[in-house]
């Protein structure tokens, strides 16, 4: 085998393997390395959720005692109890739903009216205002939160739902409405000629054909506003200073502040907070992936 | 069902670089009931003239009329007509029979009675069992066949169609333009068909117009635009293989065409006892005497050496099934000739290349425009295997 001299020494130990290890041994072989792989990252991505679920079940005494413990001894709600009569988290719990919500529906429909006019409608510098939306997306929040807290200051808007959605949605939207101007152009105009053609007016054919034709898009820039708003922490903590209105992560940020760390409190308000979320995406996960094979069609 | 005309319609787009004119002054009526089909090349406006008929772009310049009513501005909404797409354009979020129904929804008709009306349609097109399924579980055919019923489940003023059988493959075509061509008569529709496969138009359409470069070459019936094509645009546009076009000389009775040291003389049809051609432009109206000579490949026939009009080599025999297109090698470039039979036919040695000499059409060279056939007038119309819609 001279031609091997090429061959650095890894390419021939794989040579070897390949050649001299019966196929079944390899191939039982690479399922446990796909196991393995499989299990690593379930552990890295699963333990610190099961910590979360555990520690929010554990009493304080337990929590805070050194042997660490996989089962808990004593499993206690007392933890959520606690966050409804001890603290403001009913209300920074309602509180970030409505600013998602808020955002969500802002976002929906104006991303999806922004996304069908890209593409339905032709004005001078069409292109040009469709890529500067995106490039407005790479603005940091807090570039953009500094000026809004003196602009909502002047119109009153601090410390407000349509302040913090208005925020939110601004945040969310040149994402949204990229997004959306990418999938109306997977929709056919013939589509919508047709519906004309049978009588159908713009907006009849617009909500006939092409939002359902555009729903796996729609769906998914309800999960991302939603998203942005949920987990927004700059606009939120900037915008809103009063107690009563602070959205979850700025309210749990007192669950630390204040005199001591309340590790039951900030571990049942993750599972809380990590909920809706949760079940937004379980449930819309299958429109999203229900292809409207749009491209196979015709 | 109404008649259709237009009247010099122009569409002239807005291009970066100025403006680009897409259809330049067409007039045409199609009678009510009748099928008319839009031949040409791609690019040549066809599309365009029918987008401007269905109302989806607004015309330059020129009157659109519904039998009396001008329907120029108004809106595809308020046309009262249907059209299939290239795309079939089937909406892939409702059930087939939601989408046959969908014209009805759209205005007001009750769901039980649209329904009844949906699969009625879809019987006629034979797609009753098909009717619960949705668009991405159906072949190319049965697409075709939801989309045909869609537009025919209202009765519309016309049909339109935008090349609709695109898609389909060759078989499948064949079986298509059969059903088409039975449920188009079944409805008495009033039907504009835009397609670039003269064999689609010659089979479904009672009339034809070709276009090029946005302008009506010709308009008549399939037999008049493959008997006595007005140009050579359109010679050789329609007919299959390409027609054979050759340079000649005229001094108004008879043409030499030279073909290498040989020449072949061809008297000019006295126009004056020929119906088919009385009221065309004649011989005399020649820009000059340079002319163009053409020649459908079927009337052309090989035989032996020195027993046709002209000698050359056989190049290259390609049989096209029943019969075989023969490509002769000849000083004015490539022959093509439709032979029967090719027993005794070998490639590469010299044959005779024999004119059915009344099948002959001559062209102004300038002008392009058919200015008089050769030989005598057949006495029938034999020797033409182009078949009309309008015969059957």
């Amino acid at each position: 085998m001279s031609y091997t001299t090429s061959k650095s020494p890894i390419e021939r130990i794989i040579d070897y393997y390949v050649r001299n290890v019966p196929h079944a041994t390899q191939r039982r072989l690479s399922t446990w390395v796909f196991r393995f792989l499989v299990g690593a990252t379930v552990i890295v991505v699963g333990f610190p959720t099961y910590v979360m679920l555990k520690a929010s079940i554990q009493p304080e005494l337990e929590l805070f005692s050194n042997t660490f413990l996989f089962v808990p001894r004593n499993p206690t709600l007392g933890n959520f109890a606690g966050l409804f009569t001890e603290t403001s988290f009913a209300r920074f719990y309602l509180n970030s739903i409505v600013a998602a919500l808020g955002t969500m529906v802002i976002s929906v429909v104006s991303a999806t009216l922004a996304g069908y006019s890209l593409t339905r409608f032709s004005f001078p510098g069409k292109k040009r205002l469709a890529q500067s939306v995106l490039f407005s997306y790479m603005f940091p929040p807090l570039l953009l939160a500094l000026p809004m807290f003196m602009i909502w200051r002047d119109l009153q808007l601090l410390n407000s739902y349509p302040g913090i959605i208005l925020a939110h949605s601004a945040h969310a939207l040149p994402f949204d409405i990229w997004l959306m101007w990418k999938f109306f152009q997977t929709v056919p105009i013939s589509y919508e000629e047709s519906a004309w053609i049978y009588g159908a007016s713009r907006l009849r054919a617009m909500r006939d054909v092409a939002i359902p034709m555009a729903l796996p898009g729609i769906i998914a820039v309800s999960i991302f506003s939603f998203a942005i708003s949920w987990s927004d922490f700059t606009f939120a903590n900037l915008l809103l200073t009063q107690e009563s209105m602070k959205t979850l992560p700025i309210g749990m940020l007192g669950f630390i502040e204040q005199q001591a760390v309340n590790w039951g409190f900030i571990m049942s308000a993750s599972v809380m907070m990590a909920l809706p979320a949760f079940l937004l995406v379980y449930f819309l996960q299958s429109y999203l992936l229900r292809g409207f094979s749009v491209g196979g069609l015709g | 069902m109404s008649e259709i005309r237009i009247e010099n319609l122009r569409k002239v787009y807005d291009v970066p670089r100025g403006k680009e004119v897409a259809v330049e002054g067409s007039t045409l009526t199609v009678p009510d009931g009748d099928f008319l089909t839009l031949l040409g090349p791609s690019g040549c406006g066809k599309s365009t003239t029918l987008r401007c008929i269905a109302g989806l772009e607004n015309q330059t310049d020129g009157e659109i009329y519904y039998d009396e009513d001008e329907v120029s501005d108004r809106l595809a909404q308020e046309r009262d007509i249907s059209m299939v797409f290239q795309e079939i354009a089937l909406y892939p979020h409702m059930q087939c029979i939601d989408n046959i129904a969908y014209p009805l929804k759209v205005r007001g008709v009750p769901k039980d009675e649209r329904y009844e009306r949906a699969r009625e349609v879809a019987a006629t097109l034979e797609v009753e069992e098909l009717v619960e399924k949705y668009p991405a579980e159906l072949s190319g055919g049965q697409r075709q066949r939801i989309a045909i019923a869609r537009a025919i489940v209202r009765e519309p003023r016309a049909f339109l169609m935008d090349e609709p059988m695109t898609g389909l493959d060759e078989k499948l075509k064949v079986r298509m333009r059969k059903e088409l061509k039975r449920v188009v008569e079944e409805t008495e529709q009033t039907v504009i068909y835009v397609t670039h496969s003269q064999e689609e138009a010659m089979m479904l359409s009672d009339w034809i117009a070709v276009m090029s470069d946005g302008e009506i070459e010709q308009y008549g019936t399939p037999n008049e635009v493959y008997r006595e094509p007005n140009n050579r645009f359109v010679a050789s546009f329609v007919g299959m293989p390409e027609m054979n076009m050759w340079d000649g000389e005229t001094d108004g009775a008879t043409i030499t065409v030279e073909i290498g040291e040989q020449t072949v003389d061809l008297e000019v049809r006295n126009a004056a006892d020929d119906a088919e051609r009385k009221a065309k432009s004649d011989i005399e109206e020649r820009s000059s005497d340079d002319v163009e000579i053409g020649f459908r490949p079927q009337a052309l026939s090989v035989v032996s050496e020195g027993e046709g009009d002209f000698d050359a080599d056989l190049d290259l025999v390609e049989p096209m099934g029943e019969n075989s297109l023969c490509y002769v090698d000849s000083p004015i470039g490539e022959i093509r000739a439709v032979e029967d039979s090719t027993e005794g036919l070998s490639e590469g040695t010299r044959i005779g290349v024999k004119l059915d000499r009344h099948e002959g059409y001559v062209f102004d060279r300038e002008s392009g425009s058919t200015i008089a056939r050769t030989g005598e007038a057949p006495p029938g119309s034999d020797g033409v295997s182009g078949r009309a819609a309008t015969d059957d």
